[in-house]
């Protein structure tokens, strides 16, 4: 003890502050437990670092405030659930997104005072993307424009309909050779609804593409739209689909003061900033991160000037926590099946050349054991006066499944008012996750620094 | 009332051990998300951190004053921990010079050391008087 009392003598801070006797002892000893609560804070914090947890909460009384990250409370038929009220043997949904693998989800409800307590209730957990999750819907055929053959047939997509040239010698008279149709099944025809034969005496069907020097085309409600650029035309049409015409030939159309822009999906830059082509807008991607887990990929980045990218409006922020927008192809691993998101429904692409006609960058890859690997746990109260109920879920199998969204149901008998949602996803403390923390730490400081690989 | 006293000076000691505590990992917390931005901020707050330093400094200040509490006269100029000091700072600073480009590094670099110089001149010509 004596010795133990020099060394703290020689250690201390403040020994202008003399203590004798016994508090000197009871000094020594608080600050051995002072040194102790320091190791561990720091354990604690190096805990939080290596093991992060994320939180995801919705408090429904504020529903519209900003603190809200868990997405989109609402009923089977997409309503959005109002003041929490949850009605007997309807379904919530709710989604949560970010990037990361966690092992397991603490799901916590707290309900509002004047609820009936929640009785049978299981919560049930998905990983996939949002906008895979959305239901599917009538296969889609080819795209507006489309040139195609059957036999003897030869077909222009027009207005979303098939119309068949009566002859070839008539799509030759417009321009077109044998060459300009792609050769297509007759099984990926009915995709499409049968349009009015063109015949000699009809106008240039609309979806017509044409090309006047370096300056595309596409003709449209009978009126000559410009596309804005041939970076543009090359995301939604092949070059050999435009047929080449002199300026004589445009003058006998309108030309629409309207502009064409890029395909749906389409992914460009303009200076720093990388931006998703939605509904002819921009919607300017907020971090890597969401670029990333989206399954975006880098080389499908195509760089646009001024002229191209302010055609397009300038939408709010893309982060992570909203889904692909219309115009995004997934590809469904596991069964190689190609879907096209519009409208909040996926429209399966069946047949090669329907999907040649759309795919012009590289698909997000999915996999449908998102949708089919679920786990669930059954909601308990918790003690106490609170109508408060929670269970633990088990995530460790979705470590391997694409996806930055985890969409959640609750399953109850009865009728319930929610007044709070909270979901922490948790790591285990284990060996395999803090060597995948450390690893983790190691590359983004080797990127911080431009430290390659 | 030795109790009293006691007591005092036993909370000034320790009020002295937790502050060397919180700047010791003031520094090393700071050097951390100096080196991976975000990897600590996202975890703790160091607005709520330094808040807490300056009430520790606050009852220090407040206890040494009361209890006539004095320090014999410290030399900076001799001490060790400034050379730690401005080594810890250049390494801060040049961490986040990385980015820039060398001609605003140098900029930079000239500016920072012509307001140290400054500040060198204005402690220690006041400290002289």
């Amino acid at each position: 003890m004596e010795k133990f009392l020099k060394l703290q003598d020689k250690s201390d801070f403040t020994s202008n502050v003399e203590l004798s006797g016994v508090w000197k002892k009871r000094y020594a000893i608080l600050r051995i437990a002072l040194f102790c609560m320091a190791f561990l804070a720091a354990l604690y914090i190096a805990f939080q670092v290596l093991f992060p947890s994320r939180s995801f909460d919705f408090f429904f009384r504020s529903a519209g405030a900003l603190k809200n990250t868990v997405i989109d409370p609402r009923d089977e038929k997409n309503n959005p659930i109002e003041n929490g009220l949850v009605k007997e043997n309807a379904n919530l949904l709710f989604d949560t997104a970010f990037s990361g693998d966690f092992s397991e989800i603490d799901i916590n409800l707290i309900l509002e005072k004047n609820s009936p307590p929640i009785q049978n209730a299981a919560i049930t957990v998905r990983k996939s993307f949002q906008a895979f999750f959305y239901p599917i819907s009538d296969p889609i055929g080819f795209k507006n424009g489309s040139l195609i053959k059957n036999g003897n047939k030869y077909l222009i997509v027009s207005d979303g309909k098939l119309r068949e040239y009566s002859s070839l010698q008539l799509a030759e008279k417009l321009g077109y050779t044998d060459k300009s149709f792609i050769a297509v099944s007759e099984a990926e025809l009915k995709y499409n609804e049968i349009g009015e034969e063109i015949t000699g005496s009809s106008k240039v069907p609309n979806g017509t593409l044409f090309r006047a020097g370096d300056i595309f085309y596409q003709l449209k409600n009978q009126k000559m739209l410009r596309f804005v650029s041939e970076k543009a035309f090359l995301t939604q049409y092949d070059y050999g689909q435009a047929i080449e015409k002199n300026e004589e030939f445009l003058e006998n159309f309108e030309i629409s003061e309207e502009l064409i822009g890029f395909s749906d999906g389409t992914l460009v830059s303009y200076g720093p900033s990388a931006y998703v082509i939605s509904n002819n807008k921009r919607l300017p991607i907020n971090n890597e991160t969401t670029f990333v887990s989206m399954g975006f990929l880098w080389d499908d980045i195509i760089p646009a000037d001024g002229e191209e990218i302010e055609m397009h409006e300038k939408e709010k922020l893309f982060n992570i926590a909203q889904p692909h927008p219309n115009g995004t192809i997934f590809l469904e691993s596991d069964s190689d099946k190609y879907f096209l998101i519009n409208n909040q429904e996926k429209r399966e692409i069946i047949g090669s050349n329907i999907l040649q006609s759309y795919l012009r960058k590289s698909p997000i890859v999915a996999d449908k054991s998102g949708l089919e690997t679920a786990e669930t746990c059954e909601l308990r109260k918790n003690m106490g006066f609170s109508k408060s109920y929670s269970c633990k879920i088990r995530i460790e199998n979705f470590s391997g499944i694409p996806g930055n969204d985890y969409q959640f149901r609750l399953e109850s008998d009865s009728g319930t008012v929610i007044k709070e949602i909270h979901a922490t996803f948790k790591k285990n403390v284990n060996s395999s996750n803090l060597i995948f923390s450390l690893g983790d730490i190691k590359s983004k400081i080797k990127l911080n620094y431009g430290i390659q690989e | 009332m030795e109790y009293k006293n006691n007591l005092i000076k036993i909370t000034y000691k320790l009020l002295n051990d937790i502050l060397v505590i919180l700047l010791l990992a003031y520094a090393l917390l700071l050097v951390s998300d100096g080196l991976l931005p975000g990897i600590i901020s996202s975890h703790l707050s160091f607005i709520k951190l330094t808040v807490v330093i300056f009430a520790v400094l606050g009852g220090i200040i407040f206890l040494g004053k009361k209890n006539s509490y004095l320090y014999s006269n410290f030399n900076i100029r001799q001490s060790r921990l400034v050379f730690v000091l401005i080594t810890l700072s250049f390494l801060l600073i040049g961490n986040s010079m990385l980015k820039f480009s060398h001609f605003e590094n140098t900029i930079i670099t000239f500016a920072t050391l012509l307001i140290f110089y400054y500040f060198y001149k204005i402690i220690f010509s006041s400290s002289q008087e």
